[in-house]
C-alpha cells in the first residue's frame, strides 16, 4: 500500500508540468511545479529511553516509518485515511553506543511540504511483517519529528525515537 | 491509521478489566485552551470519548495518579532544580508515569523506593523538549505493573532555564507527574503548596 501510494506521488508529480501548461492565452500566470525535494534520515534516541526500565534489547535494530503530511497528524496519530507521502526501512541502525546512527536512508522526491515521521526501531527483529511496535521496541511520539521539505534539495533530519513501547 | 501507530496517551487502553470509577451526582468539567494567532476568529471543537462499562465487568479499579507542586520560582534569565516527595499512601500498582513541565523545562525525571537510599528511576526526560509540554514521552507498565507499597517515597525533580525577563512559577510553568495506577478507586494525588 505504502509503495503504491508514493508511485501514485511520483506519478502526480511528473504530470505536473504538463498540467501547468493548459488552459487559454487569456488565462494568469501559471506558475511552475515546485521541484520535489528528498529527505535524508538518520536516527537518534533519547537519555529517557536508554534509561528506560521497559529497554530489555540492545538498541540495535531495523527503523521503519512513514511520512505523513504535517496537517494530517495530531496527538492522536494520522487521521483516518491520511495518505502516506512515503514510507523507508532502514537495517543494522545502532545506538548501542553511538548518539546518532552512522548509516542513513534517503527517501524518494517528495512535495515541497511540512511532514512528520511516525515510525519504530525493532530491537528484536520480528517487526518485518506487521511493522508495527511491540513491548520493548521503540517508537516516536506523535509531533515531535517534523520537518519541511524544500524545492529541489536534499534535507537531512535526525528522528528522534522518544519512547520504549510496552 | 497506519501501521506505523505513533504512541499517543489518548489512545491507549487500560488493561482488560480495568475500570476508571466515575461517581454519580459529580460534574464533570473540560477545560481546554486555544491561542489564536490569526486575526480571524476561529472554530473550534474538543471530543472527549469515554468508553463505559458495567460495574460487575470490573475486574481491577484504576485511578488516576498525580504528584505536584506549586511551590517553586525560577529567577530571571537563571537555571533552577527542584526535588518533592510524595508518600505513598496505600499498595498500589503504577501502570503509566509521564512528566509535565512547559517550555522552560530542561530535566524531569520521577523515582520510586521504599526509602531515600534506595530510590530507582522510573521515568527520565532528558533533555526535556518544548513539545513534549502537550505531548510528553511517557513509561508504561500495562504489561508489568510497578508495585508501589505504602509509605514508600515518590519523589519528582523538575528542572528549568529560564529565558525570559520575567520569574517563572506556577502555572506558567509546572512540574507535575501522572499517570494511573491500579488497585485504587479514588485518584491518588499529592499536590504541595497553596
Amino acid at each position: 500500500m505504502a509503495a503504491h501510494r508514493s508511485l501514485l506521488a511520483i506519478a502526480l508529480l511528473s504530470a505536473l508540468p504538463l498540467l501547468a501548461g493548459c488552459g487559454s492565452d487569456d488565462d494568469a500566470q501559471v506558475l511552475p511545479a515546485p521541484t520535489p525535494g528528498t529527505l535524508k534520515f538518520n536516527f537518534s534516541t533519547t537519555n529517557g529511553v536508554r534509561a528506560s526500565p521497559n529497554l530489555v534489547d540492545p538498541l540495535r535494530g531495523t527503523a521503519y516509518g512513514a511520512i505523513f503530511f504535517e496537517r494530517d497528524v495530531s496527538l492522536m496519530g494520522p487521521r483516518d485515511g491520511a495518505p502516506e507521502a512515503t514510507s523507508i526501512e532502514l537495517a543494522n541502525v545502532d545506538l548501542t553506543t553511538a548518539d546518532v546512527s552512522a548509516n542513513s536512508v534517503v527517501t524518494i522526491p517528495i512535495f515541497p511540504d511540512k511532514y512528520v515521521f511516525l515510525g519504530m526501531l525493532d530491537l528484536d527483529a520480528n517487526g518485518a511483517v506487521e511493522r508495527r511496535p511491540e513491548s520493548g521496541d521503540l517508537a516516536t511520539l506523535p509531533t515531535t519529528n517534523q520537518f519541511t521539505v524544500e524545492s529541489g534539495t536534499e534535507t537531512e533530519v535526525t528522528i528522534v525515537f522518544d519512547l520504549v513501547f510496552n | 491509521m497506519s501501521k506505523y501507530d505513533a504512541y499517543t496517551i489518548g489512545d491507549q487502553d487500560l488493561p482488560p478489566g480495568h475500570g476508571i470509577f466515575l461517581a454519580g451526582g459529580k460534574s464533570m468539567v473540560l477545560q481546554s485552551h486555544y491561542i489564536n494567532t490569526s486575526s480571524q476568529p476561529i472554530l473550534v471543537r474538543d471530543v472527549v470519548r469515554m468508553q463505559k462499562m458495567a460495574i460487575e465487568d470490573v475486574t481491577t479499579w484504576a485511578a488516576i495518579h498525580i504528584t505536584n507542586t506549586l511551590e517553586f520560582a525560577v529567577p530571571s534569565y537563571e537555571k533552577k532544580k527542584i526535588t518533592f516527595d510524595c508518600t505513598v499512601d496505600k499498595d498500589v500498582d503504577l501502570l503509566m508515569v509521564g512528566g509535565h513541565m512547559h517550555e522552560w523545562g530542561s530535566r524531569f525525571e520521577f523515582f520510586y523506593g521504599p526509602s531515600e537510599a534506595e530510590l530507582k528511576s522510573l521515568y527520565l526526560a532528558d533533555p526535556w523538549r518544548p513539545d513534549y509540554r502537550d505531548a510528553p514521552p511517557i513509561t508504561l507498565f500495562f504489561t508489568n505493573p510497578m508495585r508501589l507499597k505504602a509509605g514508600s517515597i515518590m519523589r519528582t525533580v523538575c528542572e528549568w532555564d529560564n529565558s525570559t525577563t520575567d520569574e517563572l512559577s506556577f502555572p506558567t510553568e509546572m512540574c507535575t507527574s501522572f499517570g494511573y495506577v491500579a488497585g485504587s478507586k479514588e485518584p491518588v494525588v499529592c499536590s504541595i503548596g497553596q
